[in-house]
């Protein structure tokens, strides 16, 4: 959702705009002359590409949704080796995507500064995991720099830029949910250089680009002699900052979790009694100043979110070096999970042995009765529509034990009842390769379920390996025209490019049927026309044939706008009293949050402006007791059906 | 800080609930006040339940610790209710009287809600339906969110004073445009003048907090 100006993003030095973290990212780096942006969408990352995007033609520069993480990595690696300022951005799981030309850059280093944005996601809101990117920087000798608001988040930027320059190195700039996904005012420092001209040179420097095993050797050292004068320079601000040097107690405090140090201290009113080494370059773990205020300090507390990543590398400079200051981390301050100020302020308090009894809680018994939220598939939602097809179909043909894989994407949301058309959801383009063994070694149908843009990320290379292993899993692709759950960014399937141009089209299907598999392509708008196809398919697959189904229905919410666009009304429904009977069959099958229960009511209604008019609720209701309330205007199944439409924007 | 005010926004994802926290954010940078927003995106959007943290006078630390709001608003009454304890006694609750059952549950109704909120809350409490009264002035429920800021903006002083209802217009302007922003305009103007009859009708110690 875009709710804030878009232009704010060109907005004149001087001036005070409010930005996602994201947006601060993305404004720091365009003052700083970074010219090629590559990306994968994904939570909480997207908006950084999302927001360049938007202005990549005014300003220059060049943006790009690339097909995965990996790719976007080494296009973007590729431009700063050819001596362009670069930018890559990533959630923290999709830099496993990327870890292979990770590692190897670290070896080679880079010319023009160079940025691997990790956006890590603590507590794991949108993610399968919270894994702390951090450990990336020791394993690729990599440089870690991680700010502690939106407003540093926009300075540090440009000071990561000049580091990764300065040591010839990639430097990971590590954000998570709280930095990325907040906003604050930023008062710009710079203006937007406009019309760059992104040109670099490539050097054939054959021992630094070429890493067989003579020059990965060598340049190994060169790695390692980065590391070692990072490790010991002398650092202040705004990478280290050392506040009311001198006490006996001191906090190390990394990234975000300086500010809940900060809120902890000013509540327990403590300011004084400690010194507070702040550190935004946390990898490698700059060694003077951890020696410096463990000199003067008898006992230190790390507060991290996270893992022990500062923690455990401080133990090892005391070790090193016989210091004997008591160190204190996760004994005192949660491991998993964000970091808030309720988490950390018992842990400082503890440690400065201050009295501290958090207020009790507002409760009252009710609470106990509000029933758990998770998210569900929107009214009108493509992906509901096919796993009823799906079911219906299998059902048909009386195959009762479907197993079906799953993938990333809204339509995980589809291992919820009634469907169950997700079994399995671990990584990216995860459910082909999982249905591939599964049905080596199981007896029933398999299907693997996934996403469009989740199919070009990495889907095709476990296509690829059914065909030639002999698989017998059934591929089906849900293809809504976008990649939906991180807000609707293009992909190659969709024909547009990230900043709107028009783009050759990769169809799915052509994909699918030049490795060897067999496709139907449904729309499962049409639902009576969409299961008779499935049917044929599952029979097809049960014969022993390559089968993979396409479906191709356009994302809802893209729909909604579509029609707004172009004047177009979606059609919709509304349940006839007194025909229902209460068979509750559109509550139970549908699941959609726009027919509900009214307090009181014993029949359902539907929400006229929940309401997106895909049908399925009437195609499902066994009395017709629903019916079309306000029909669609005219060609309105065009916004729900066709890739393009025209007189939309 | 000693002004620090936290507002706790809460609802169904799609209701709204992040355009909310930009409008009073903005609302506030541009009466040059520091504000922290944090919000969640992605999957938890997906009609589920969503919170977003408003700091205002704060410095960087986006999350409201628990029994620290000061001002919710809650978008439905079940979340008002999930949300309860990010509250610190005292605080000022703006609830809409609309109640979205997740699927395939059957949560307690809107009186038994209702209550369970005085209960904790005593005076401070408004529920008010602002669904029907946003379709009726500014022609659909999309502009609940809006009409809700009135009404907070207008029965809590504290908030008032942080962001007046002249900053919000202004914020609107920037953010929306065309009809969208009269909409908004209008549902936001409609929430100030019940706000301030609910306020006025509960004397002017309540209004006062």
């Amino acid at each position: 959702m875009v709710d804030i100006p878009v232009k704010t993003l060109l907005a004149e030095k001087g001036s005070r705009v409010l930005y996602m973290g994201n947006e601060a990212i993305a404004r720091g780096a365009l003052e700083a002359g970074v010219c090629y942006f590559a990306a994968y969408p994904g939570t909480p990352s997207t908006e950084i590409l999302e927001s360049v995007a938007e202005v990549a033609e005014d300003v220059g520069v060049i943006a790009e949704w690339s097909v995965n993480e990996k790719v976007a990595y080494e296009s973007a690696y590729a431009a700063a080796i050819a001596g362009v300022r670069s930018l890559t951005a990533m959630k923290h799981v999709g830099v496993n995507v990327a870890a292979d030309i990770l590692v190897s850059s670290g070896y080679s280093g880079t010319k023009a500064g160079f940025l691997v944005v990790s956006a890590d996601d603590p507590s794991a809101h949108s993610s399968q995991n919270e894994q702390d990117n951090r450990w990336y920087g020791y394993l690729a000798h990599i440089p870690v720099v991680e700010p502690s608001s939106v407003r540093e988040a926009y300075k540090l930027v440009k000071v990561a830029l000049g580091l990764s320059e300065k040591y010839q190195q990639p430097v990971m700039f590590r954000t998570t949910t709280r930095v990325s996904h907040s906003r604050q005012y930023v008062e710009l420092e710079d203006n937007v250089t406009i019309t760059r001209v992104c040109r670099g040179v490539f050097d054939k420097d054959l021992t630094r680009w070429v890493l067989i095993p003579a020059h990965a050797r060598l340049m190994k050292e060169r790695a390692l002699k980065v590391w070692r004068s990072i490790e010991e320079a002398d650092w202040g601000p705004p990478l280290v900052e050392v506040l009311n040097p001198g006490k006996r107690k001191a906090i190390i405090a990394s990234g975000l979790a300086f500010a809940y140090v900060s809120e902890s201290l000013e509540r327990l009113g403590a300011w004084s009694e400690v010194t507070v080494l702040k550190l935004n370059l946390t990898v490698p773990l700059p060694v003077k100043p951890v020696l410096n205020i463990a000199g003067e300090a008898d006992e230190i507390l790390v507060v991290e979110e996270l893992d022990p990543v500062v923690e455990t590398n401080v133990r090892s400079v005391l070790g090193k070096h016989g210091v004997r200051a008591r160190v204190l981390g996760k004994e005192l301050i949660p491991e998993s999970g964000e970091l808030s100020t309720d988490r950390v302020l018992p842990g400082v308090a503890k440690f400065l042995g201050v009295e501290y009894t958090p207020p009790p809680p507002l409760k009252v018994e009710e609470q106990a009765m509000v029933p758990p939220r998770p998210p569900v598939m929107c009214p009108g939602c493509p992906h509901r529509m096919t796993f009823y097809v799906l079911k219906i179909a299998a059902n048909k043909l009386k195959l009762r034990n479907v197993v079906y894989t799953g993938d990333i994407g809204c339509y995980t949301l589809g291992y919820q009842k009634p469907f169950e058309t997700q079994m399995t959801c671990f990584e990216m383009g995860g459910s082909i390769g999982i249905a591939h063994g599964i049905s080596k070694v199981v007896e029933d149908p398999v299907v693997a379920v996934i996403g469009d843009s989740t199919f070009f990320h990495a889907g095709i290379p476990g296509s690829v390996n059914i065909v030639y292993n002999s698989g017998r899993a059934m591929i089906v692709v849900l293809d809504n025209y976008t990649t939906a759950m991180t807000g609707h960014q293009p992909h190659p399937g969709t024909g547009l490019s990230a900043t709107g141009s028009r783009a050759p089209v990769v169809e799915i299907a052509d994909v699918l049927r030049s490795v060897g598999f067999r496709v139907y392509v449904i729309n499962p708008l049409r639902v009576r026309e969409s299961v008779e196809t499935v049917v044929r398919a599952f029979q097809d697959y049960l014969n022993g044939e390559k089968v993979a189904v396409v479906s191709r229905m356009r994302c809802s919410l893209e729909a909604y706008r579509l029609s707004r666009e172009t004047g177009i009304r979606l059609p919709v429904y509304a349940i006839d009293e007194s025909k229902c009977t209460a068979c509750m069959a559109c509550v139970n099958l549908v699941a959609c949050p726009a027919i509900v229960v009214p307090e009181g009511a014993k029949k359902p209604v539907i929400l006229e402006d929940m309401c997106l008019g895909c049908g399925l609720c009437a195609h499902v209701c066994p009395f017709k007791a629903i019916y079309v309330k306000r029909p669609g205007g005219e060609g309105w199944e065009r916004l729900y059906s066709e890739r393009f439409v025209e007189g939309a924007g | 800080m000693s002004g620090r005010l936290n507002v706790l926004i809460v609802g169904v994802g799609g209701q709204g609930v992040l355009t909310l926290g930009s409008l009073i954010a903005w609302a506030s940078t541009l009466s040059g006040i520091d504000v922290t927003v944090a919000e969640t995106h992605g999957l938890s959007q997906r009609g589920g339940s969503l919170a977003v943290h408003v700091r205002l006078n704060n410095k960087d630390a986006p999350l409201i610790p628990v029994g620290e709001a000061d001002h919710v608003i809650a978008l439905e009454a079940l979340e008002a209710l999930r949300y309860l304890s990010y509250a610190r006694r005292g605080a000022v609750l703006v609830v809409n009287r609309l109640r979205l059952p997740p699927p395939l549950t059957n949560p307690p109704g809107l009186d038994v809600i209702e209550g369970a909120l005085r209960k904790a809350f005593d005076g401070s409490v408004y529920v008010y339906d602002a669904d029907s009264e946003a379709k009726q002035v500014a022609g659909s429920t999309l502009y609940s969110n809006t009409l809700l800021l009135g009404i907070s903006v207008a029965v809590d002083e504290r908030l008032r004073r942080v962001v007046g209802p002249a900053k919000v217009e202004e914020a609107i302007n920037t953010l929306f445009s065309g009809r969208a922003a009269e909409a908004n305009l209008r549902a936001f103007n409609q929430g100030l003048k019940i706000g301030f009859s609910l306020a006025g009708s509960r004397g002017a110690g309540q209004a006062a907090r």
